[in-house]
């Protein structure tokens, strides 16, 4: 009987250590609430892609909410702008890239970084909104850093967030053409598939094509969104990180592959047609959750304008320090 | 003659003598008085200080750090004409609050029929209505700017000042107010030479508590709304993970009102007191 017993007690450990062993790590992902996020991540939402090593959780939340949950460490893997690397690493927070969220699309239909303004408007240019009401999401997104650079450096005015030549007031995005037709503000920073629906829509009329003027900057497309992870959570779980970023890169692929079944279940639900999230990652931006060739000193280039800005308080020259030594390339 | 102006000259050394002994007797006291202070100072920046060693800056930023985000901030002229701004929100907030309070509470003491709108309706509903509720409504009605930031912060204060000059009236000496009755049927020589004079400690009490009060909804307002000011400077902090940059503005806040409760309305206060009672 002791003998059964015995060999129950080592059955259940070994049982124990196996299911052990062989349980799925789980990560948190954080995103954006946005069509492209979601149609990014659609397939790892929904199990079309899978890794039994990995478990993967994804929450979608407005990018203020974002900017926080980056603070306080809160997910595993989140999105972040070119210019937060540096700035987290000078708040003590440690980030570490593992691959380009979001990249601009070179070419000329490319709007997704513009300021807009109403047709009827009597501003013609930039130089028309000196002391006039720009509306953000928020002020340190990384696509409004970005056209703040491109003021900045193409057309010589002052762009800091406060006491600059534009008062920014930042509002959610459901607000800008609410805004933008009472009159409560003079240009709205409409950004990713919302920028290219407004577009598409004509009511409204570009006054700055800003990723035209990034790529004359920086030399090729803006890499605008990180996929950025955590240096001491990194080190402690190294492959379910490796599991996770290769899982959610095959899901931005899946998208590529089956447009027409992620964007019929994606439009709806962000009250657009599957044609315009088509068009979106068409000629507006990629999603690649990988690095591209020209990625890194794009990433240095950004820097170096974030420190012009006074955003920045020293531009890092080297992005060797912020790089995940797994990080996912293209 | 000689002995009496040695007694004359002793009673001066023993008056100087007890002159001295008062003097330093007042600076004992004045140094026991504040030593307490100063050591929680000393205290609280040794905790600060010591935990902020083993915490990152963006939790909790060194002193140091904050010092110098603090000189670079407040010598910036950018950052300085948002506090300008929002110190031009205080003081119309608290003045607008303050004025329309007193108007209801005084229109309620001699028309006593809205004593019970006034008390048991509209001061429990502006109490209970929330600052950011304000904050969106003054928004949509009034766009992004400082009108809508002033609106929403008078609001919020209203029911402070209706509440606590109210209170001054009610506690008001009857007989003062019979007397004046037999000197003048004028009400506006009676509220301008009794009423007021009499309410003077319920009107510093009030423009004292709004003032504290009124720092804290005009930078939530400031926030939520975009409007420039102090609230933006919170917003911008945050998002760039500068939390000293958050630090310095708390700072800035604390001697504004540190330095206008003590030296201006303090002051101001006994200054009056003296004359009015307060």
């Amino acid at each position: 009987m002791q003998i059964f017993r015995r060999a129950a007690l080592c059955a259940a450990i070994v049982l124990n250590t196996t299911a052990g062993a062989f349980a799925a790590e789980k990560i948190t992902v954080g995103a954006i609430s946005d069509p492209g996020y979601a149609s990014a991540l659609w397939a790892v939402m929904n199990g079309k892609v899978k890794d039994p090593a990995v478990e993967i959780t994804v929450n979608l939340m407005p990018i203020p909410a974002m900017i926080q949950a980056s603070m306080t460490k809160q997910y595993d893997i989140i999105p972040n702008g070119v210019l937060a690397i540096p700035q987290m690493a000078e708040a003590g927070i440690d980030p570490l890239v593992i691959g380009t969220m979001i990249r601009h699309i070179p070419g000329p239909d490319n709007h997704t970084t513009d300021l807009w303004v109403k047709n009827d408007s009597p501003i013609k240019s930039v130089k028309d909104l000196k002391g006039k009401k720009i509306a953000v999401t928020s002020l340190e997104a990384q696509d409004v850093v970005s056209r703040r650079a491109v003021i900045s450096e193409k057309y010589g005015m002052n762009a800091s967030a406060i006491g600059g030549d534009f008062t920014w007031v930042e509002i959610p995005a459901a607000q800008f053409e609410a805004a933008l037709e009472g009159g409560r503000v003079d240009a709205v920073a409409f950004s990713n598939v919302l920028a290219y629906k407004v577009d598409k829509s004509g009511k409204y009329r570009s006054v700055l094509q800003g990723s035209k003027e990034l790529i004359d900057m920086y030399g090729g497309p803006m890499p605008t969104v990180l996929e950025i992870g955590y240096k001491e959570k990194m080190a402690a779980r190294p492959q379910a990180y490796l599991a996770a970023a290769k899982l959610l890169r095959q899901s931005a692929q899946y998208m590529l592959t089956h447009q027409d079944e992620v964007f019929a279940d994606v439009a709806p639900k962000y009250d657009m047609t599957p044609d315009q999230l088509k068009g979106w990652f068409t000629s507006y931006a990629t999603m690649p959750y990988a690095l591209g060739p020209t990625d890194e000193a794009i990433f240095v280039k950004a820097w170096k304008s974030g420190e012009a800005l006074g955003v920045l308080q020293k531009a890092p020259t080297d992005v060797k320090p912020f790089m995940w030594e797994h990080a996912i390339k293209e | 003659m000689a002995i009496m102006e040695e007694e004359a000259g002793s009673k001066d050394i023993i008056a100087a003598e007890h002159v001295r002994r008062r003097r330093g007797f007042r600076f004992r006291e004045s140094l026991m008085d504040a030593l307490p202070a100063v050591l929680f100072l000393a205290t609280l920046l040794a905790i600060w200080k010591v935990t902020s060693g083993f915490m990152p800056p963006v939790l909790i930023p060194s002193p140091e750090r904050v010092v110098t985000r603090f000189i670079t901030m407040w010598s910036t002229p950018g950052f300085l004409s948002y506090a300008g701004m929002t110190v031009i929100h205080v003081a119309c907030s608290v003045a607008i609050a303050f004025m329309l309070g007193l108007l209801v509470a005084l229109t309620v003491q001699f028309v006593p029929l809205f004593r019970n709108a006034v008390y048991l309706r509209l001061a429990p509903f502006l109490n209970a209505f929330p600052g950011v509720g304000w904050a969106f409504l003054a928004l949509i009605w009034l766009g992004i700017n400082s009108p809508a930031v002033i609106f929403a912060s008078s609001a919020a204060l209203l029911p402070l000042a209706i509440i606590n000059l109210g209170a001054g009236l009610k506690e008001m000496n009857s007989e003062a107010l019979e007397m004046a009755l037999s000197f003048s049927r004028n009400r506006r020589r009676r509220i301008w030479w009794v009423m007021l004079p009499l309410m003077f400690p319920y009107m510093f009490a009030t423009l004292r508590l709004c003032f504290g009060v009124s720092w804290q909804i005009v930078l939530v307002v400031e926030l939520l709304s975009g409007a420039p000011g102090l609230g933006a400077v919170v917003s911008v902090a945050r998002q760039r993970y500068w939390t000293d940059m958050i630090f310095s503005v708390v700072v800035l806040i604390l001697i504004a009102v540190f330095v206008t409760d003590r030296l201006i309305f303090a002051r101001l206060q006994s200054r009056i007191g003296k004359v009015y009672n307060v």
